[in-house]
């Protein structure tokens, strides 16, 4: 194989390497959009869970539905004639 | 003779000419159509290359929720979907996948109507969110699901006359006043379009700018007693037949409001009411004698050694009558004349007060202009300086009349007396930020009204007018309270109109609540402060005492001890 041939073959195999790693590399950022879109899907998801799941607390502690419980319990706070002040020191 | 014939080759030459001249021509056409496409309009072109297959997508901020003191969630935010359908993108052979949809949604009882319309279709809206999660996971291409955000108020319209509403159409209260805190900033990413598996995937080369959430705010109010303070306020309101009412709890140390509820909370359109804490005026009636008092006890032009006959139970200032309400046929001390809430005592005391003085007293309380609040609209009230007073201005002014004050003013003035004569203006929000960094808003003094000995003497004769006098249907056993009973004659609006009031301060000792309750234009037989508005108090503070284990007290007898005079102990 002549100097000449061997020169331009190595140049067409630098040019297909650089090809098949162009490739790769867009194939592999590709992927990785793919993960981020997927991911970013699941986070916003999650983030709406943690809204719905905080109000629903809120609800649930509303001030007003425990007393209403509370009294439906027999459980109302204490007359505050059962109560006596300690004087201050 | 024939002209001589053209040669063949040279016909073909001048043909040959004219072809290459034309493809000259239009090969230089070319040249410039391309430079020009490339290099004159390069950027229109490529714009519109970019915008063939990228998106700008606008990012949405989410609103920064709202907290109590106490970290419970009083607004907050809540996804919900909707599913539409554009009936000229669903090919004939795909209509199927539409109804299997349509029927999934029915099933999760949202019924989805069953006539086509010949564009746009919405399907079903207001699906929870986790159920619209559900259903996408079986969905169909053909059907869109719009995930939206809306505010939500996990204790409905308690807390609405403090934080008002945010809705697509109107933005009302704190949610208005705090909206640039709250709503945050928009992001925008670039988005590029995908053939395989329809994503729309992001262009990590273009500049994307992430949005930035609102903020969160605490608030200074405690969500229980707002709870107590609407409930009980409805029911007083609704008790008395009344026009509408006002309670403001604050924390007389440092100008927190703890509470602030209004009845109506809803006009006749269902949206939210005026907040009568800041938004109503009202003359404050006798509640307002014990800044007369004050002016005159800081001044040293009354004493408590002093006594005044109002056996007449009337007096004539200019020609005008003034009555006491109640006829007290003896002579009364200065403590007895607030806390009988003599109306004929307070004016003969007020003789002895300057007109500047007693309006200079006004101001440094507060009345007459606008607290500062974090509400808006906001009311200055109405307080005329001496230049534009009758004859009898400063008569009325020391019993409440000729003055207009918000229910809010009133708390923050009697929250002066209490903490020993600091006037600090109110505070709303504690504090705001994300993630667990906040930033405190400041405590606002606005400076010493009068001296603490003069306070002292003032709540002294205030739980007198509670313990003895027209305050007596406000006392909690077991609690000193120090308050003053009022009931302003709603001249403006007409006869036998009244405004029955209350304001006080608890415990009378050291206190670290003082709660102003004003109902307008009750029926006749709860007109007074004392029948009404002191119930009231009695009843809004005692569950206040009782509700909240920083200011529970020990059973009687455990042997525990029980709760100070101030809550310091329990904390």
């Amino acid at each position: 194989m002549s100097f000449r041939t061997t020169i331009l073959l190595m140049l067409l195999a630098a040019l297909l390497f650089n090809a098949v790693i162009q490739m790769g590399m867009k194939n592999y950022r590709l992927a990785m959009l793919v993960e981020l879109h997927r991911m970013e899907q699941e986070l916003d998801r999650l983030n709406r869970r943690v809204s719905e799941a905080e109000g629903a607390v809120a609800r649930l502690e509303n001030p007003q539905r425990l007393r209403e419980i509370g009294a439906a319990m027999g459980l109302v706070p204490m007359p505050l004639s059962a109560f006596t002040l300690m004087e201050e020191e | 003779m024939r002209p001589p014939r053209e040669c063949p080759s040279e016909r073909l030459g001048a043909r040959l000419k004219l072809c290459m001249l034309v493809n000259l021509l239009f090969f230089i056409l070319i040249v410039f159509s391309l430079f020009r496409i490339q290099v004159l309009d390069h950027s229109r072109w490529s714009a519109l290359a970019d915008g063939q297959n990228t998106v700008v997508l606008e990012i949405e901020p989410g609103r920064g929720r709202i907290y109590d003191r106490n970290g419970y969630l009083v607004a907050g935010n809540e996804s919900f979907a909707r599913f539409s359908v554009y009936w000229p993108e669903v090919p004939a052979d795909q209509a199927s996948e539409v109804d299997r949809v349509a029927g999934l949604l029915s099933g999760a009882g949202f019924p989805v109507p069953l006539d086509r319309k010949p564009g746009y279709q919405v399907l079903a809206d207001d699906v929870p969110y986790p159920v619209a999660l559900e259903i996408m996971s079986q969905g169909s291409r053909m059907v869109n699901c719009a995930v939206l955000n809306r505010r939500v108020y996990p204790m409905g319209d308690v807390m609405m006359p403090v934080i008002g509403r945010c809705t697509p159409d109107n933005t009302e209260g704190l949610e208005l006043q705090l909206n640039s805190v709250l709503q945050g900033v928009p992001g925008r990413t670039t988005l590029e379009r995908s053939a395989w598996m329809g994503y729309s995937l992001q262009d990590i080369e273009s500049e994307s700018v992430p949005a930035r959430d609102g903020l969160d705010v605490i608030l200074t109010i405690d969500a229980r007693f707002q709870a107590i303070a609407q409930e009980e306020l409805e029911a007083a309101v609704i008790q008395a037949g009344a026009e509408w009412g006002a309670v403001v709890v604050v924390d007389p140390g440092n100008g927190d409001i703890l509470a602030m509820a209004s009845y109506p909370v809803r006009d006749e359109n269902g949206a939210p009411a005026r907040n009568n804490c800041v938004q109503s005026n009202h003359e404050p009636g006798s509640t307002f004698k014990a800044f007369t008092l004050a002016a005159g006890l800081s001044e040293g032009l009354v004493s408590l050694s002093d006594s005044f006959d109002v056996s007449r139970g009337w007096m004539e200032v200019s020609g005008v009558r003034i009555h006491d309400s109640h006829h007290i046929d003896s002579i009364l001390s200065l403590t007895q004349v607030i806390s009988l809430s003599s109306n004929v005592g307070t004016v003969m005391m007020a003789r002895a007060i300057p007109d500047s003085i007693l309006y200079n007293y006004c101001r440094d309380f507060g009345f007459g202009r606008a607290t500062g609040v974090e509400l808006p609209g906001e009311l200055d009230g109405v307080l005329y300086p001496p230049s534009r007073w009758s004859g009898v201005s400063r008569a009325n002014l020391a019993i409440g009349q000729e003055i207009c004050v918000t229910p809010l003013q009133l708390a923050m003035a009697y929250s002066a007396i209490a903490n020993g004569g600091i006037l600090y203006g109110p505070r709303l929000v504690s504090a705001t930020g994300s993630d667990g960094e906040w930033s405190h808003w400041n405590v606002f003094e606005r400076g010493r009204v009068i001296s603490p000995e003069t306070a002292a003497q003032i709540r002294s004769i205030l739980t007198t007018a509670v313990e003895e006098g027209t305050g007596t249907s406000a006392m909690i056993p077991g609690v000193r309270i120090a308050g003053k009973t009022g009931t302003a004659e709603r001249l403006a609006l007409g006869d036998n109109m009244y405004l029955s009031a209350f304001a006080g301060m608890v415990p009378a000792e050291n206190p670290e609540i003082v709660a102003v309750v004003v109902i307008d234009q009750p029926s006749y037989a709860y007109r007074w402060g004392s029948t009404l508005a002191a119930p009231a108090f009695q009843r809004i503070v005692s569950r206040m005492l009782s509700s909240d284990p920083d200011m529970a007290l020990s059973p009687q007898g455990s042997g525990e001890g029980m709760l100070a005079s101030g809550w310091e102990a329990a904390r």
